[in-house]
């Protein structure tokens, strides 16, 4: 069985408002409920674990009374970055029956419950989802932006979760980092850098990252035209 | 199709005890429903449609009755939570339950509309609200409307905007529900021969219009598969 972590505890205020991302509601219904409905209804997943962003508890818990999921999702605090917060929910986890855990972000919420199952139905222990990159990427110098470098983009992609890992691998991989004060920005470059391999199989376009207010549109649009897919 | 047929299915139906509600749950049974839950109040026809709806059920296991009040908002919260002391899960559910007291504008009681709409409209609401609230897997949801929510007419308005209302309710939950996978369906009955048509026409000869038994077969065609190649808008039953 798998266990999920929920990445909830970032607080991108790019949509002004002075409110968490995952506050923002997509149709009405806040975005990090999504993420949630679609993880509890693949059978393979018996365990949620939301954080929450420092000082939110209250608002988080009572939406989650709300949608009826209180007793089916755990909460744990925040860190001060992406990489302390899943490190916090490892320690949390440190005695979890699940060796296997599926990380996502509430910043994805158009994620099925199919997405899922790809990567439970994977053999290896590490995996998750890519999609090419559509445009042209190229290496500046980070001082006076000169063009540095060329990059193929063919040997090049854009990384999407959710992933799946192994948990005491990943677990021992970002105690190292917290160590050696290494930081990264998700999890498989993480867990890469410290000897493990991890499998990419490609994504799905529509699973984008919701970070402002044109993602919002589109993240809405994308979901009434699901509906009315339900309803074809 | 996706959606299940009738057979094997647990529906509960709110005003079980009389009209539509009483003939849609005589056709669930018939129709191989695994368990028909009908809701209503203590009356002397809850009594005597607990008698005939057991023996069409054959096993009693088919047939629970909750005794419940929906004109206050505590009634289907607790019929939701004797659902859950149960254990059991609803497939499809039928809110029939309605009420009315017809009067003008000028004699209209603010305590009978909001008894009317406490009835028609936020217990369809508050019902299924608890259902998903504690993770009951709902199919459909059928929230039986009226033609009097389409047009109204001097002396019923409020039932008509009671059922405008659900009407209005059933557009909105459609589009929120569709990605749950939970079809609402919005009927809308004109005139049927039930005791609330009684009340709203006293002169009428009910042998003459719709039978709440053709309502019944419209609400279970609309549980099967065909059902859902026409639930999209709210639709007229009417003779």
């Amino acid at each position: 069985m798998y266990t999920l972590l929920l990445l909830n505890g970032g607080l991108g205020t790019r949509f002004g408002g002075g409110e968490p991302k995952q506050l923002v509601r997509l149709n009405q219904i806040p975005m990090f409920i999504y993420s949630l409905r679609a993880a509890l209804g693949v059978p393979a997943i018996n365990r949620v674990v939301i954080n929450y962003p420092s000082g939110w508890k209250p608002t988080f818990k009572h939406l989650l009374k709300d949608y009826g999921l209180l007793d089916r999702v755990e909460m744990t605090p925040a860190g001060y970055s992406r990489q302390d917060s899943v490190r916090k929910m490892l320690d949390y986890l440190k005695d979890d029956k699940n060796q296997s855990l599926l990380i996502h972000e509430a910043a994805r919420p158009l994620i099925e419950g199919e997405d899922f199952q790809k990567l439970i139905d994977l053999e290896c222990e590490n995996a998750g989802f890519s999609i090419e990159i559509p445009f042209t990427v190229l290496e500046l110098d980070a001082d006076k932006r000169y063009l540095q470098k060329i990059l193929d983009r063919n040997l090049l992609c854009n990384v999407q979760l959710p992933q799946k890992f192994n948990r005491d691998s990943l677990h021992g991989a970002h105690q190292k980092a917290a160590r050696e004060h290494l930081s990264f920005t998700e999890d498989a470059s993480l867990i890469h850098h410290y000897g493990e391999k991890v499998r990419f199989i490609d994504g799905c376009p529509e699973n984008i990252k919701v970070t402002d207010s044109i993602d919002r549109r589109i993240a809405e649009f994308l979901f009434d035209e699901k509906n009315r897919h339900h309803h074809a | 199709m996706r959606r299940d047929e009738i057979r094997g299915s647990v529906i509960l139906v709110t005003g079980g005890s009389r009209g539509i509600g009483y003939a849609t749950a005589v056709a669930a049974l018939e129709q191989g429903a695994a368990k028909v839950i009908i809701v209503a109040r203590a009356s002397q026809d809850l009594t005597e449609a607990e008698t005939k709806l057991k023996t069409i059920a054959k096993d009693p296991k088919r047939l629970d009755v909750i005794v419940a009040d929906l004109g206050n908002s505590q009634g289907p919260i607790d019929v939701v939570r004797k659902l859950v002391q149960d254990k059991v899960n609803i497939d499809h559910l039928i809110n029939n339950a309605g009420y009315t007291k017809p009067a003008p504008l000028f004699e209209a009681e603010l305590a009978d509309f909001k008894k009317t709409m406490g009835v028609n409209v936020y217990a369809p609401f508050l019902l299924l609200q608890e259902l998903l609230r504690v993770g009951n897997r709902l199919k459909t949801v059928v929230n039986i409307a009226s033609t009097a929510g389409i047009q109204g007419r001097s002396g019923w308005l409020t039932y008509s905007a009671s059922k405008a209302a659900l009407i209005a309710l059933s557009e909105s939950l459609r589009s929120e529900l569709a990605g749950e996978g939970i079809d609402v369906v919005c009927l809308s009955p004109g005139r049927c021969a039930t005791d609330l048509r009684k009340t709203l026409a006293p002169d009428e000869d009910p042998n003459e219009i719709m039978q709440p038994e053709q309502v019944a077969q419209v609400v279970m065609m609309y549980l099967t598969g065909l059902g859902r190649l026409i639930d999209s808008e709210n639709i007229v039953v009417r003779s």
